[in-house]
């Protein structure tokens, strides 16, 4: 659940990319950290765990002059090997949002869904209910999975985010559409649009400013 | 788009979120550091968090002092403070620098820590939950194993009961106490005498075997002369050898086993009465005594060094093929049927006598060589006044 100062009026959103060992979680984030000028956030961090490793880094505070209200942003990558449970999950503790990053290689649909399954064993665990956006990353691959046939996850009418995460493609669009949908889930319990007259537009216009993105990235869900 | 609405109270908090304080995660490393610097450049250095308290300086002696925040992920976590003149602006911005980078580091390595931790504790989570399984599992099986071994030894003895009148009964008619026989009939009666002796023994080794293995049959531990078993059971089996011109050859050292006098006797009644049933006609089975091991090296089991007896027993039959070697001491196992029928048994001998061997802390194993005959030892535990007088014989 987001941290929210209210003294303070900060709030702090985490986001996990989750998904399969190798899908392009890391690159996703390395895409985003480069993404951002130095100046608007953090050392990337990284913690290694045997094997494979967590990344993270903050997106340092954006700051809403109308709202008087501060926004962090933190992003996490989870490790994707099968043997670091206990690591996704001690990520996974206190996330706000989740992207699901699965992998387009028809090769690897199994191992999207045991993924998947993983997440879902784990937030069940943790007693979490948090909002999660599927992106179909390496697009590029020659017998990449037909996006209009592809696994949806449990939910016929989720919307599918495409990505080439090495060359940035469709990174943003990931990260706005799960900044939004984040956005939804705690307005839906914090009130954040009534208590601090911030509709969601104008907090992803100003995130979108902060990270030098392109307005275009951002699609709605 | 969203699997799952949320809306729901807070949940577990964010383990990773652990608050940046410079004096926790590098105040160690920070006199170093300054004093290094306080010497290239001849200035005095400190380091001050946030709250303007002191964390460490050396020779600071501020008239011009030059600060610079430090500054991790956003926020100021601390103030460097240089006494030099103004003109060197910049290296209170760079010492903060290279404090940054400090922190960066240690707040990586405080965080791979918690995240170890947390998952050495999930995996001491998981195998404990798996032990409590396991645990119960065994438990189970033993129960039943146990309830098994009790219905056995309740059958057997409720069998054993009207047998006893069937034996009974053919012996009043056989010494002719309800009236003379005609031979047929003395035949017919013989043979049911037979076969019922035949039944009890059966029944008698399955009651054995099952209080065995329920362990209700706790060894009744005294000194055991093995050369008068030994020569009593050779006795018993000396008509049915002759027969087959079998010579029962002891090679007995006059040592005294530590156990129970009637489990003894039973294991080595068992072993020469295989090894008569087995061994071919016209050739020998030796029965020996002598001492060795307790426990042979290289039985899996950890290094015993404690001495102890040897009873073998050993024919030249037709043996045992190697792949059977490891089941015969198994409860009911036959080398084979065409064997059962030729030889005869229950196929609980051997599986008695390991039994009743292992229950007195020794082993029971087999050497053999199909066409050439088999060599079974059991072990027991010696009376140490027998091995003492042995040693100091000359």
């Amino acid at each position: 659940m987001a941290q929210v100062d209210f003294h303070e009026r900060q709030l702090t959103l985490k986001l996990v990319y989750f998904g399969p060992p190798l899908s392009g979680k890391t690159s996703n984030l390395r895409a985003l950290h480069a993404r951002v000028d130095a100046a608007g956030r953090g050392r990337l961090m990284t913690l290694d765990t045997r094997d494979d490793r967590t990344l993270f880094f903050d997106l340092l505070p954006i700051f809403f002059r109308t709202s008087a209200l501060s926004f962090r942003i933190k992003v996490y990558t989870v490790p994707g090997q099968p043997m670091h449970e206990a690591t996704r999950r001690i990520v996974l503790q206190g996330a706000d949002g989740v992207v699901f990053v699965a992998d387009s290689s028809p090769t690897q649909a199994a191992a999207n869904l045991e993924a998947w399954d993983g997440l879902a064993r784990a937030l069940t665990d943790l007693d979490m209910t948090v909002p999660i956006v599927v992106q179909y990353n390496k697009r590029d691959l020659v017998d990449a999975v037909d996006l209009a046939g592809a696994e949806r996850f449990d939910d016929p009418a989720r919307r599918l985010y495409p990505a080439h995460a090495v060359t940035g493609d469709g990174v943003l669009t990931t990260f706005f559409g799960a900044l939004a949908a984040t956005w939804d889930a705690l307005d839906a319990s914090l009130r954040l649009s009534q208590r601090f007259g911030l509709p969601r537009d104008a907090f992803l216009a100003a995130v979108c400013a902060h990270v030098g993105g392109d307005e275009r990235d951002i699609v709605p869900p | 788009m969203t699997s799952r609405p949320s809306g729901g109270p807070a949940h577990a908090a964010d383990p990773l979120d652990q608050p940046i304080e410079l004096a926790a995660l590098v105040g160690a490393d920070l006199p170093e550091l300054l004093a290094s610097f306080a010497a290239a450049h001849d200035c005095g250095l400190a380091v001050l968090d946030p709250r303007g308290a002191m964390i460490a300086a050396v020779g600071a002696d501020a008239d011009a002092a030059l600060t610079a925040p430090i500054v991790v992920a956003g926020d100021p976590i601390g103030t460097v403070v240089v006494d030099a003149d103004p003109s060197r602006g910049g290296l209170a911005r760079h010492v903060a620098h290279v404090i940054e980078l400090l922190v960066h580091h240690a707040q990586a390595r405080q965080l791979t820590g918690v995240v170890h931790q947390a998952a050495v504790a999930h995996s001491v989570g998981e195998l404990t939950a798996k032990n409590k399984s396991l645990e119960a599992a065994v438990a189970r099986l033993r129960e039943a194993d146990r309830a098994k071994s009790n219905f056995l030894a309740t059958m057997s003895h409720e069998l054993r009961t009207p047998l006893t009148s069937v034996i009974g009964y053919s012996e009043m008619l056989l010494e002719g106490l309800a009236g003379p026989l005609t031979p047929d009939q003395r035949d017919y009666v013989s043979t049911i005498l037979g076969k019922a002796d035949q039944l009890l023994q059966l029944i008698t080794s399955v009651l054995d075997m099952s209080r065995a293995e329920a362990a209700t049959t706790a060894p009744d531990v005294a000194p055991v002369a093995l050369a008068e078993l030994c020569a009593s059971v050779c006795a018993s089996f000396a008509p049915q050898a002759d027969k087959r011109g079998v010579a029962l050859v002891q090679d007995i050292e006059p040592l005294r086993a530590l156990g129970d006098r009637r489990q003894i006797r039973q294991v080595i009644w068992n072993l020469v009465s295989n090894a008569v049933k087995f061994a071919a006609d016209g050739t020998e089975v030796v029965i020996a005594v002598h001492p060795g091991p307790l426990v042979p090296v290289g039985s899996g089991t950890r290094p015993d060094l404690r001495l102890g007896v040897h009873v073998e027993v050993r024919d030249r039959g037709i043996g045992i093929p190697r792949e059977q070697l490891a089941h015969i001491f198994e409860p009911f196992f036959q080398v084979d049927s065409s064997s059962t029928r030729q030889y005869g048994g229950t196929g609980l001998g051997l599986a008695l006598a390991k039994a009743y061997v292992e229950a007195h802390g020794g082993r029971l194993w087999v050497d053999s060589t199909p066409g050439q005959g088999s060599t079974f030892v059991a072990s027991f535990p010696v009376d140490g006044d027998d091995l003492a007088q042995r040693r100091s014989a000359p």
